[in-house]
């Protein structure tokens, strides 16, 4: 048995890293448990592709804490971004994309083709977010109470409120419904479930983050970024063991108290972090009676059906479309309705009938990433079934099928220009509800076992690279250590 | 004429109102379009010797206080208990459901329709600040709030999803879909009326006159006129006006609005709001006399004939059929009640004979084809043959006459809006304290004088009758306030 750490954290994705460093620079010791030979999660693992290799994971960075950049010196280690604030496109079948970026005035000029009504309304409607969103900050970026009785009002209408309902409330352009509804409802979560449109303030909020936006592209990929992040692990003294896959939690009078590896050897702590998902964390390795069987047999009930999956193309020449804009996310979707009913289908496990798909081109921003000649251009499809019937093998060729076609009414010729192609099926994660997104940072971080925490995905309120999940996770592990220390 | 109030439309709910003001003294006028009242509640002769109620043959129940104050059982509105009912699914299984919702569910669903009645009842009483319609949440929680974010499923668990979808009493909705628990609070049917629903009008109307109320039938309201932001007239198509200290319209929410009104005269959040007020999934039925009665389904009794027989009612079902409502297009498989109405009454068909409705939910006001055309009605009146030949293989070959009612037909006869009866779609957006609008309290509206009964106030969907009397005792408690003149 090796010596007691104060600290484990289980799984080095970039939210375990960062809790890890948080907690090492606040004097613990902490150990981080990789089950891979590589640290990074889904951000370092490389997906085949041709000559070439892909992130399977996001290309992207959603919302990254600015907090952690500043605290953990990522800048000096190495960060750096490719493109920042991707602006959202949505492509159109039948006429001008809709061109919908940060600068308000230019978006409601590429609206006013689709409708002269919706671009009027456009800029009321996006104050109106974002200043709701910045009433919600103390909510989502730190763990503090919402402000005045104004917001309070707010949420709790759009906490009812479907997205939909929303949308059509203001918009009447189906395009511009659409590709809004996409992008804003992630994890699952139908544009018509009742509080979906409290997702916009999130997006809002997550918009408002910091230099790089909502969404941004670190340069030399994912990977580069989690070389930063080890880095600073590093730097802060955190040991990092690869190869080390946990077998179970040690308890010790129904509190966590360390962890089992595959090897047999035991890893004794004060508090474990788990970045996992809250189900595989509770389900696998913690046993029913710790967790508590009522508590256990609901995360076993309620599982994702709904999730992204994502078809990676290496292609000879750039798509006609990132002419556009070539820091561009560019989301094909027809219609609200068609979006609503691709979550129906999905939810009961079919692939819908019109797929929804969000496309970007990493090298068009960051030429490292590939040869010279050759482009990624990386699909994000959601919604699609987690688990189909008839499984993911066969569906698989479909969806890369369906979604050349898509591509190619947007982009002639790109069919005949894909080199290599790769689909990472959707993940089996934790099922997102409203409520989730709702609730406190200290509910979606803590477990019902004693000393185990989450600093992942699932701790945040929708999941994102954003590492805001593991800062507050190690503030509140900190103040823990600190109290048992006195 | 004047008048102390005037109520807008003869359904239940208005009946209702006009007893409860007109017992305690008041000067009330029913001023109702049709040329007899009851709305809803109306039974006629639909083929020589067949009778059916066109519009429902169930409605919410009517909360046991109000029918005993209103005296209903003694004038002559009589339910039959309700039955198990028969559920086919569309591999042809049948399953025999319960009469009730299962006991815990039941317990927990009804305990919440009482508070939140009693919380209207209670905010009857006493208006709202001022400017409150500007407000866009309740203030204070409602009772049933907590099943806004949850869905059927979630609520049920998957293996009941199928029952559940069944106890919707052949609602279309997504059970998947977060707030879809709030359907279960939608009344379950009140139980069938022996005569059919025409009695319950027919009650209901002894009980206003008897009250004192005068009831004018065949009498269409044009306008309702302000004065000072106060409604004080109620203008008539005829080109006559009564007025009115205070108005009660049983009408849709869009219906009062945004066509009683000249809309410069109302606040902007009040136009907003109506216009953006969604329908539920309307319904079309279809009656069919029949030579004989049909022989029970297979594995069943002659009791099975009394209950309701729903058609398809699986979750997929009911969620295909919602889908292709969103879609303005007729499903291929609606939702199907079959009630044989004749064998709780017999008195609505002849000796040897049978009375059947079908109702079938799901069906879009306006196709996106275009308007109801004869070939449009004819395909859905197969469907609804289809659906009862699926029950009752060879009964198509019995039917005398049929008589199809689609939502157009209803948004005529009835004057609700896009067909629809529950009065707007039971959305969290649009239910309890969001209905019809937010921090509304006991069915006052933005305009004074003016109050909300019907469908598409907080109680409408909820129970019969109720959000009448809710208006009648805002009214009352406004007078003795002095707070109308």
């Amino acid at each position: 048995m090796s010596e007691p750490r104060d600290v484990i954290v289980i799984g080095a994705s970039p939210g375990g890293l960062v809790a890890a460093a948080y907690l090492a620079l606040a004097g613990a010791s902490v150990t981080v448990l990789e089950a891979e030979a590589v640290l990074g999660g889904a951000c370092a693992s490389r997906l085949p592709l041709g000559d070439l290799t892909a992130p399977s994971g996001s290309h992207t960075l959603c919302a990254l804490d600015p907090r952690v950049v500043k605290d953990l010196m990522l800048v000096r280690r190495g960060l750096r971004f490719a493109a920042r604030d991707l602006t959202l496109i949505g492509l159109r079948t039948d006429g001008k994309p809709l061109v919908l970026g940060r600068d308000a005035h230019a978006a409601a000029r590429s609206i006013a083709p689709c409708s002269a009504r919706d671009a009027e309304r456009f800029r009321g409607f996006r104050r109106d977010h974002f200043a709701f969103a910045r009433a919600m900050r103390a909510l989502w970026w730190e763990s503090g109470a919402l402000g005045g009785a104004a917001q309070r009002d707010e949420l709790r209408r759009l906490s009812v409120t479907s997205a939909a309902a929303m949308l059509d409330a203001v918009f009447e352009s189906e395009g511009l419904k659409a590709t809004f509804a996409f992008d804003a409802l992630q994890d699952g979560i139908s544009p018509a479930d009742a509080g979906s449109s409290l997702l916009f303030a999130w997006r809002a909020a997550q918009e408002m983050c910091g230099l790089q936006g909502a969404v941004a592209i670190p340069r030399g990929g994912p990977a580069a970024f989690v070389e930063a992040l080890v880095a600073a692990a590093q730097a802060a003294g955190v040991e990092m063991r690869t190869g080390a896959r946990v077998a179970r939690l040690l308890l010790a009078r129904d509190a966590a108290s360390g962890a089992a590896l595959v090897s047999g050897e035991e890893i004794v702590a004060r508090v474990v972090l788990s970045s996992l998902s809250r189900r595989r964390t509770l389900l696998e390795l913690a046993s029913a009676g710790a967790t508590g069987f009522a508590a256990a047999a609901r995360l076993r009930r309620h599982t994702a059906e709904v999730g992204e999956g994502k078809l990676v193309l290496a292609l000879s020449s750039a798509p006609g479309f990132a002419a556009l804009q070539p820091a561009g996310r560019f989301v094909i979707v027809e219609r609200l309705e068609s979006c609503v009913a691709a979550h129906a289908e999905a939810r009961a496990g079919r692939l819908p009938g019109e797929l929804a798909l969000e496309a970007i081109v990493p090298t068009s921003v960051d030429r490292t990433l590939a040869p010279v000649g050759t482009h990624l251009l990386s699909v994000l499809i959601r919604p699609l079934p987690v688990s189909p019937p008839e499984g993911w093998t066969e569906l698989s060729q479909l969806v890369g099928k369906r979604v050349l076609a898509l591509l190619e009414c947007h982009a002639p010729g790109l069919s005949a220009s894909v080199t290599a192609m790769n689909f990472v099926e959707p993940r089996d994660c934790d099922p997102h509800t409203v409520e989730h997104t709702l609730a406190g940072w200290s509910d979606r971080i803590a477990t019902p076992i004693d000393g185990l925490y989450l600093c992942g995905e699932a701790a945040e309120p929708v999941s994102a690279i954003s590492g805001r999940a593991a800062r507050i996770a190690a503030a509140i592990v900190a103040a823990r250590l600190k109290g048992e220390a006195r | 004429m004047r008048y102390d109030a005037c109520v807008i439309g003869g359904d239940a709910d208005g009946l209702a109102a006009a007893a409860t003001l007109a017992a305690r003294g008041l000067k009330v006028v029913v001023v109702e379009r049709d040329s007899h009242c009851g709305g809803r509640c109306a039974t006629r002769e639909f083929h020589p010797g067949f009778r059916a109620s066109g519009f429902a043959d169930e409605l919410p129940a009517i909360p046991s206080d109000i029918f005993w104050s209103l005296d209903l059982a003694r004038r002559g509105a009589l339910f039959a208990p309700a039955l198990a009912s028969l559920a086919i699914w569309p591999d042809r299984q049948s399953v025999v459901l319960p009469a009730s919702r299962p006991p815990a569910l039941a317990a927990r669903t009804g305990a919440l329709r009482r508070a939140i009645i009693g919380r209207v009842m209670a905010d009857a009483k006493e208006p709202p600040g001022r400017g409150w319609f500007k407000r866009r949440t309740p203030s204070l929680p409602w009772p049933g709030e907590e099943l806004a974010g949850r869905s059927l499923r979630d609520l049920l668990g998957e293996a009941s999803a199928n029952s559940a979808a069944a106890l919707l009493d052949g609602r279309a909705c997504d059970p998947t879909l977060a707030g879809s628990a709030l359907e279960l609070l939608a009344g379950p049917g009140g139980g069938m009326v022996a005569g059919g629903l025409g009695r319950l009008g027919d009650a209901l109307r002894a009980a206003a006159e008897e009250a004192g109320a005068e009831i004018s039938c065949g009498l269409e309201v044009s306008d309702i006129r302000c004065k000072g932001g106060r409604a004080v007239r109620v203008g008539l198509a005829d080109g006559s006006e009564i007025v009115a200290r205070a108005v009660i319209s049983t009408l849709d929410l869009k219906r009062t609005f945004l066509s009683l009104f000249t809309w410069s005269t109302l606040p902007r959040e009040v136009v907003d709001r109506a216009g953006a007020f969604r329908p539920a999934p309307a319904t079309a039925r279809l009656l069919l006399a029949l030579d004989a009665p049909p022989d029970p389904p297979a594995g069943t009794d002659f009791s099975a004939l009394r209950a309701p027989i729903r058609v398809a009612p699986d979750a997929a079902a009911l969620e295909a059929a919602y889908r292709a409502w969103r879609g303005a297009t007729v499903p291929a498989r609606p939702p199907a009640v079959l009630r044989l109405v004749s064998a709780v009454d017999p008195s609505l068909a002849p000796e040897g004979a049978a009375c059947m409705t079908v109702t079938l939910d799901a069906i879009p006001h306006t196709p996106f084809d275009g308007a109801w055309t004869h070939e449009k009605r004819d395909k859905l009146r197969q469907t609804g043959l289809a659906a009862v030949e699926a029950v009752f293989p060879g009964l198509s070959k019995h039917v005398l006459g049929a008589e199809l009612i689609v939502p157009p037909d209803v948004e005529n006869m009835l004057g609700a809006t896009g067909g629809d009866l529950s009065g707007g779609e039971l959305a969290a957006d649009q239910m309890l304290g969001f209905r019809p609008f937010a921090a509304c309290r006991g069915t006052r509206t933005p305009v004074e004088g003016l109050y909300l009964a019907g469908p598409s106030s907080t109680l409408g969907p909820l129970a019969t009758c109720a959000s009448g009397v809710a208006a009648a005792r805002a009214v009352l408690a406004d007078f003795a306030a002095g707070r109308l003149r």
